[in-house]
């Protein structure tokens, strides 16, 4: 078996050859400290020692330019299971390379809108970004916004340190809070988002998923239960046929059966980044 | 020169299939139901492709067994996927029709075709006392999936002897009258040994699914059922609204938690265990 800094080399080069475009390594006990239970990484593998990071999937121009609402979310989606593909394959590689073992993170919520683990948190303690006020989701300088996915792994791999400086706020988005106090995103989302810039650094954030779910997710899983409680709740027996045979359920039943439209954000707030917009090619046109 | 067969069998296994072997599809029609008989998916089937591979080691290690059941599934995917490809490269290659037919139950608990016969008839293991599951000589407990081909193949036949139950587990049984599997799942699992031979097994499916799969399609059925059977409005809107009905919707559009058992029956299998172990 190689060497631990050889096999991490191996580890990224085998995930970048696979499709990632960024990986990143962190310690479990890193995302442990700051995990809640029953969301750390070690309560998910026993004897889990690092997490592998694999960032890529990168929503393409294309996406950003169609003015349906829903697109950019569905291609999304498709993205993401890019991703977790990757992660998938990186696990067999290490059971089978390194002889430890490894799983890939479950993409499953435990609950309500808990994921089983925090992959933004893994890549944050991988060196990969830092939270960005837009929809609180990791920003990379070079590539903007990722989907990341994981691999929980007993290989005591050496981690990557997290960034120290962060890269949102990005300058201009400073200059303009200095001017006007909202940034690019948070004057396309003022519901969702809320921030304070200080001294050129983020000193609060908040991110109202429950008001950003009801906007974005329309005909998600939650939309299901909502609308199957109304029909349930109603006691004329036409106006139930209605709702059951309706557009919008069929809509949100479809939506859940070919897995689209689930868990993706609007990317309204993440279209309008200067460091996401900086990430594509120039040439292409401005996102 | 390289046997069709040898060469589909090496182009499964390049694909990161851990195993392949091929089955007769007029035998397995001979022993399956009106409806799940290969000719009835394919009726040009002549041979059926059985591809396996093992689960993660680290699946194992993994306290929660709904995550385990996530992780399998998606092994089970990856897996489909490789039987899908395979009917292209059938179909391109030697010009012969091939499907891979839909792994799903077509009706309650059946599946369309039974992987599990096509797996025993390919020579890729036999039936265990473990939920019937089929253990490989070498591996022990592995996924399966199939593609049916037009193309007459030499069929590998079944083993000549049953891999259930191990030598070890023969003893155990003579010793306490139970196996590790067994002793791990009583009321999923009851069976006879007799000369080192399964002489009776049986494996409670309807069991093991209320409690491996808590959140799968039936239990948001029921869950459904519950709901229009409340009078109370406010209690109503807490079962639908409630986090274990969330599970069970959510388990069903992320295809996660859906047709694992809890894997707690294979865990103890002498057969393949240094397969399962890892640093």
């Amino acid at each position: 078996m190689p060497n631990l800094a050889e096999a991490k080399k191996q580890i990224k080069n085998f995930a970048k050859k696979n499709g990632a475009l960024i990986t990143g390594i962190a310690s479990v006990s890193s995302i442990d400290d700051e995990a809640p239970k029953g969301h750390r990484p070690s309560e998910v593998l026993e004897g889990a020692k690092s997490v592998i990071v694999v960032g890529g999937g990168k929503i393409n121009l294309g996406a950003y330019k169609s003015p349906m609402a829903y697109i950019p979310g569905y291609i999304s989606s498709v993205k993401v299971s890019g991703v977790h593909r990757i992660a998938f394959k990186l696990a067999d590689f290490v059971e089978k390379k390194f002889d430890h073992y490894a799983i890939f993170s479950p993409q499953s919520l435990s609950g309500a809108n808990q994921p089983v683990i925090d992959d933004q948190l893994c890549a944050i303690k991988a060196g990969l970004g830092t939270r960005a006020i837009a929809a609180y989701r990791v920003l990379n300088e070079t590539y903007g916004f990722l989907n990341y996915a994981s691999v929980i792994t007993t290989m005591p791999l050496e981690s990557d340190p997290p960034l120290k400086k962060p890269v949102c706020p990005a300058p201009e988005c400073v200059e303009m809070y200095e001017e006007s106090k909202t940034t690019p995103c948070l004057q396309v989302c003022p519901q969702c988002l809320k921030a304070e810039i200080k001294d050129g650094t983020i000193k609060k954030i908040q991110f109202n998923r429950m008001v950003h779910e009801s906007r974005s997710q329309t005909t998600s899983t939650s939309a299901f239960q909502k609308i199957l409680l109304e029909a349930l709740n109603e006691t004329d027996p036409e106006k139930k046929k209605m709702m059951l045979l309706g557009d919008f359920f069929s809509r949100t039943i479809r939506s859940m059966a070919y897995n689209y439209n689930l868990s993706s954000t609007t990317v309204e707030c993440l279209r309008v980044c200067p460091v996401e917009q900086r990430s594509y090619n120039k040439k292409k046109g401005p996102v | 020169m390289r046997s069709p067969e040898d060469a589909i069998k090496t182009w499964a296994i390049g694909q990161s299939a851990l195993v392949a072997g091929i089955a007769s599809a007029s035998d397995i029609n001979q022993l399956q139901a009106e409806g799940h008989r290969p000719t009835d998916i394919l009726p040009s089937a002549k041979s059926i492709i059985v591809i396996g591979s093992l689960p993660f080691a680290g699946t194992w290690k993994i306290p929660d067994y709904k995550v385990v059941g996530e992780v399998a599934f998606q092994c089970n995917e990856e897996l489909y996927r490789i039987a899908y490809h395979m009917v292209d490269h059938i179909e391109s290659k030697y010009g012969y029709e091939s499907l891979f037919p839909p792994p799903d139950s077509i009706g309650n608990w059946n599946p369309l075709l039974d992987i599990k016969r096509c797996a025993e008839m390919a020579g890729l293991g036999s039936r265990s006392l473990a939920g019937e599951m089929i253990l490989h000589p070498e591996y022990g407990f592995l996924y399966f999936a199939v593609t049916l081909t037009s193309m007459p193949l030499v069929p590998d036949g079944p083993l000549k002897d049953p891999v259930c139950p191990a030598p070890s587990c023969v003893k155990l049984f003579e010793k306490i009258g139970t196996t590790p599997c067994m002793n791990a799942c009583p009321d999923c699992l009851s069976g006879k040994i007799e000369d080192g031979r399964i002489v009776s097994s049986r494996y409670d499916r309807n069991r093991c699914a209320t409690r491996a799969q808590s959140t799968s399609p039936p239990a948001l059925q029921r869950l459904i059922l519950g709901a229009t059977e409340k009078d109370d409005p406010e209690e109503r809107k807490m079962l639908v609204l409630g986090d274990y009905f969330s599970r069970s919707v959510k388990s069903l559009s992320y295809r996660s938690h859906l047709d694992a058992t809890c894997m707690e029956c294979w865990r103890p299998c002498p057969v393949g265990m240094k397969y399962r172990v890892k640093k």
